[in-house]
């Protein structure tokens, strides 16, 4: 709730921004992770189209972060919001910022993809699933985290970015010995080696996402190794 | 909005004080840069370490902008313009402190390439480094002294970088098909062209910020230019 609403008018209007505010988080971030999974399932099935896909809808998520930071605008503007209600139209403004990269890295996966498809096919292409998997089990928990202000799945997400970590630097140690062994096929195994650190950026901006949700719940700015808030009673 | 001449003599006070973090932000960042790909160009690993442990500074000011940022706002509720200006701060430190881990990321690659032995492609990255480098420092300029010419300029400038990036990238994967002795150099070197290529995406970001602040004009992703000279309150 606004900590200042100069009339019950005015804080319904309020309340009819935030669920705007959040309605179009939610589809910024769906479309974002609808995206990333058609770049993915184009590149392991091998279907042009699906690639073709995500990289056309990412213009949907560029429209969505303009709409979102202007609305954010217009409601520090029209409210004058402070303490936990600023925090949630900023943390808005930011989150939505983090989900136009992961789309960003969803179109850049796609097109490697793309040039991956016209080439002979690799088995190692199978091994980006499980890291895939990770990068976008994250970042759903931390779009959940944020739209629902759950302070505990939001610490989890922050301290537990590890096996994404480990995966993906596994999965280039692995790519770069096998280029080693087949460098003639470097040109097929260099597109991997980036598909691979698209995933981990984008468990990286899922890890901001959550910070974001923290700074919301607590004014707690954890960011860069900052003090974490204890985790709520059960 | 600031009502009275004391109240707006405090806004701007705090207002110059929040810019003026952004260009020391945008100098330590510039400096991680020049340290890590000096690191890298001179063997010199010492300089990626420098590089890497004063990255600290620059995450420091990311934080220290959001939380002036958000007391500005609350302090004197601007409107326009002077929010435009908070806002964009905001955002344009986000952007700072990205380029500033690419900087990490890419000093961290040249200490194992200082370790192994020395490959003549490495000196390729002098170009694309000098493109980054000075798109950064530009951007930060054009987005802290108001400057619409040279922040509009910045896309244009930017295709030079990436056009740079794709032709070393190329140049490097031929090396890699030729020579299996150099893998681990190799691909060390594709994600520093990379991470420099990033650094550009990240500073037309400043530029298109700074657009933002000046003319109220979304111009990402393809949004509309504005007129040269167009500024709104």
């Amino acid at each position: 709730m606004p900590n200042t609403p100069p009339t019950r008018h005015i804080l319904g209007a309020y309340e009819d921004a935030i669920t705007r505010l959040n309605g179009q988080l939610l589809r910024m971030a769906s479309l974002a992770e609808q995206n990333l999974a058609n770049a993915l399932r184009g590149l392991l099935e091998r279907d042009e189209n699906l690639c073709n896909r995500a990289i056309a809808d990412d213009s949907d998520t560029d429209e969505l972060e303009k709409a979102i930071d202007q609305l954010g605008h217009e409601m520090i503007v029209r409210y004058s919001p402070v303490g936990r209600d600023l925090r949630r139209i900023i943390s808005s403004m930011k989150v939505c910022t983090a989900l136009e990269r992961v789309s960003d890295h969803a179109v850049s996966l796609a097109r490697r993809a793309r040039e991956l498809n016209q080439r002979p096919p690799l088995d190692e292409v199978a091994l980006l699933k499980p890291v895939y998997e990770l990068a976008a089990g994250q970042l759903k928990q931390s779009v959940d985290a944020f739209l629902r202000g759950d302070l505990a799945l939001a610490l989890h997400i922050v301290q537990n970015d590890d096996p994404l970590d480990i995966a993906h630097y596994e999965l280039i140690d692995r790519l770069t010995a096998r280029i080693g062994v087949d460098n003639a096929r470097a040109r097929d195994y260099v597109p991997l080696l980036f598909c691979t650190r698209m995933l981990e950026r984008i468990g990286d901006q899922a890890v901001n996402i959550a910070e974001d949700a923290i700074y919301q719940l607590t004014a707690q700015d954890v960011r860069h190794g900052g003090d974490l808030p204890p985790a709520p009673a059960e | 909005m600031p009502e009275s001449r004391h109240i707006l003599g405090a806004f701007e006070g705090a207002i110059t004080a929040l810019m003026s973090d952004v260009r020391r932000m945008g100098t330590l960042a510039l400096q991680n840069l020049h340290n890590a790909a000096e690191g890298l160009l001179t063997r010199d690993s010492d300089l990626c370490n420098r590089a890497i442990a004063d990255d600290e500074e620059v995450d420091l000011l990311e934080k220290k902008i959001d939380r002036q940022g958000i007391q500005i706002i609350m302090r004197y509720s601007p409107v326009a313009r002077d929010l435009r200006r908070v806002i964009s701060s905001m955002k344009a430190s986000t952007a700072i402190e990205r380029i500033s881990d690419h900087a990490i990321s890419l000093a961290k690659r040249a200490r194992k390439l200082n370790e192994r032995t020395a490959i003549p492609e490495t000196d390729g990255i002098r170009e694309l480094f000098d493109l980054a480098a000075s798109e950064l420092e530009d951007s930060v300029a054009a987005f802290c002294d108001g400057n619409l010419e040279a922040a509009l300029r910045l896309q244009t400038r930017d295709a030079a970088l990436d056009n740079a990036h794709a032709a070393f990238t190329q140049r490097v994967i031929a090396r890699l098909e030729e020579d299996a002795t150099h893998v681990n150099d190799y691909v060390d070197l594709l994600f520093i062209t990379r991470f420099l290529e990033r650094i550009g995406d990240q500073s037309v970001n400043i530029a298109e910020d700074a657009v933002y602040l000046l003319t109220a004009m979304d111009i990402r992703h393809g949004g509309e230019l504005p007129e040269l000279g167009q500024r709104i309150a």
